[in-house]
């Protein structure tokens, strides 16, 4: 597969297993760089992977023309009731983490009035922000968080505690 | 084909850069004036550039640009399986379109231009009458398709969502065939693209040769 229909692919899928020889990863890497973007190391259910983002010279700014558009304000709760819940340790390293259900989710943030919390999960497993093993009903954040850079974990560890949490525990 | 952008000084590469980075990631078409590299003549072709070497291309929609997959490319990924809708998707997709776009634009009461911006509402009522796909199951693809902003709710009921104005010219016009072969596929339009097709073929097979 030559490099525009891997990178295509890519869009496409958000993920892709890491080539088996130097040559072709070096090739690929060299190839998203000359596309505006930069691949980041993921782990896949299968292995390690790469996700794909911009390079950050070029990354649309929120709220500036072209950029995707803010998401309403369920998604944005529930992923970060979803944070709380697959990174117990905040001393620990945000990406992989654990898993959580949807059930243990839906709970938490129904005490803050969202409701259809479904939908929601739904729409960031579609974006890539969670991952779900499929029939078990659980979910673990999903690629597009290890694209997060350090300074924007490190907002989310400064004000950890402000995360969702189920209050009961 | 990277000489023209390797060419240009850095500034101006990452003009071309951000204008890149927004038609890839905008939902909606992004205005030529904001951004230099879309609307100097001199600068559209590099981004055009720059979009070919992952497979994209510059589409102008709605007074602005967006990207979409090349023809070649969206062909490929599509015989290796990525990017393909599951069939009760496709089916209640293609209902959408059908009720929304086609009946409409073929009454004359949808011009080109406007096909993605003034088609009719569809109720999911209307949806079920008009197939035989249960309640269930129009509702949970049409969540999916919500999601992948394939279609999207409108006072009176759905209709295709942003990302049909990413389709090329070419995948529009294979998107209305395929509608026409599904609508009325012994009609005269139909067996005269299924005639097109198989002379297309035909002469694929001769220069393969």
């Amino acid at each position: 597969m030559d490099d525009r229909v891997w990178l295509a692919a890519l869009r496409a899928t958000g993920t892709a297993e890491l080539p088996h020889d130097i040559a072709t990863a070096e090739a690929r890497l060299a190839a998203a760089s000359g596309a505006g973007r930069q691949l980041v190391p993921v782990d896949l259910p299968q292995g390690p992977g790469w996700a794909m983002t911009w390079r950050d010279d070029v990354a649309p700014e929120l709220e500036s023309a072209g950029s995707p558009g803010t998401p309403s304000a369920n998604p944005v709760i529930v992923l970060a009731a979803c944070l709380r819940a697959c990174w117990t340790d905040s001393a620990a390293p945000l990406y992989p983490g654990g898993e959580t259900t949807i059930e243990h989710v839906t709970q938490v943030v129904s005490a803050l009035g969202v409701v259809q919390a479904r939908r929601a999960v739904n729409r960031l497993l579609w974006w890539g922000y969670l991952t779900e093993d499929s029939g078990r009903g659980s979910v673990r954040l999903g690629p597009r968080v290890a694209l997060w850079s350090e300074a924007d974990i490190a907002y989310l560890r400064a004000e950890y505690d402000l995360l969702p949490r189920d209050r009961t525990e | 084909m990277s000489a023209l952008f390797d060419s240009l000084p850095a500034a101006r590469r990452l003009e071309v850069m951000s204008a890149v980075a927004a038609v890839e990631a905008a939902l909606h078409p992004v205005p030529a004036r904001e951004f230099r590299a879309l609307a100097e003549p001199t600068l559209r072709p590099v981004v055009e550039q720059v979009l070919a070497r992952s497979g994209r291309v510059l589409i102008e929609a709605g007074g602005g640009y967006l990207s979409g997959y090349a023809d070649d490319v969206s062909a490929e990924l599509v015989g290796l399986g990525i990017g393909v809708l599951p069939a009760t998707q496709r089916a209640v997709l293609a209902m959408v379109l059908l009720l929304s776009v086609a009946v409409p634009r073929a009454e004359g009461r949808l011009a080109l231009g406007d096909l993605w911006t003034r088609s009719r509402p569809v109720s999911p009522d209307m949806l079920g009458r008009e197939s035989e796909l249960a309640p269930g199951t129009i509702d949970s693809a049409m969540t999916a398709l919500r999601v992948a902003d394939l279609v999207k709710d409108v006072a009176g009921g759905v209709v295709p969502g942003p990302q049909f104005r990413r389709l090329t010219d070419a995948a529009v016009s294979h998107l209305f065939e395929e509608l026409i072969l599904l609508a009325e596929p012994q009609g005269d339009l139909a067996l005269s693209i299924k005639r097109l097709r198989a002379m297309r073929a035909a002469g694929n097979r001769e220069e393969q040769r």
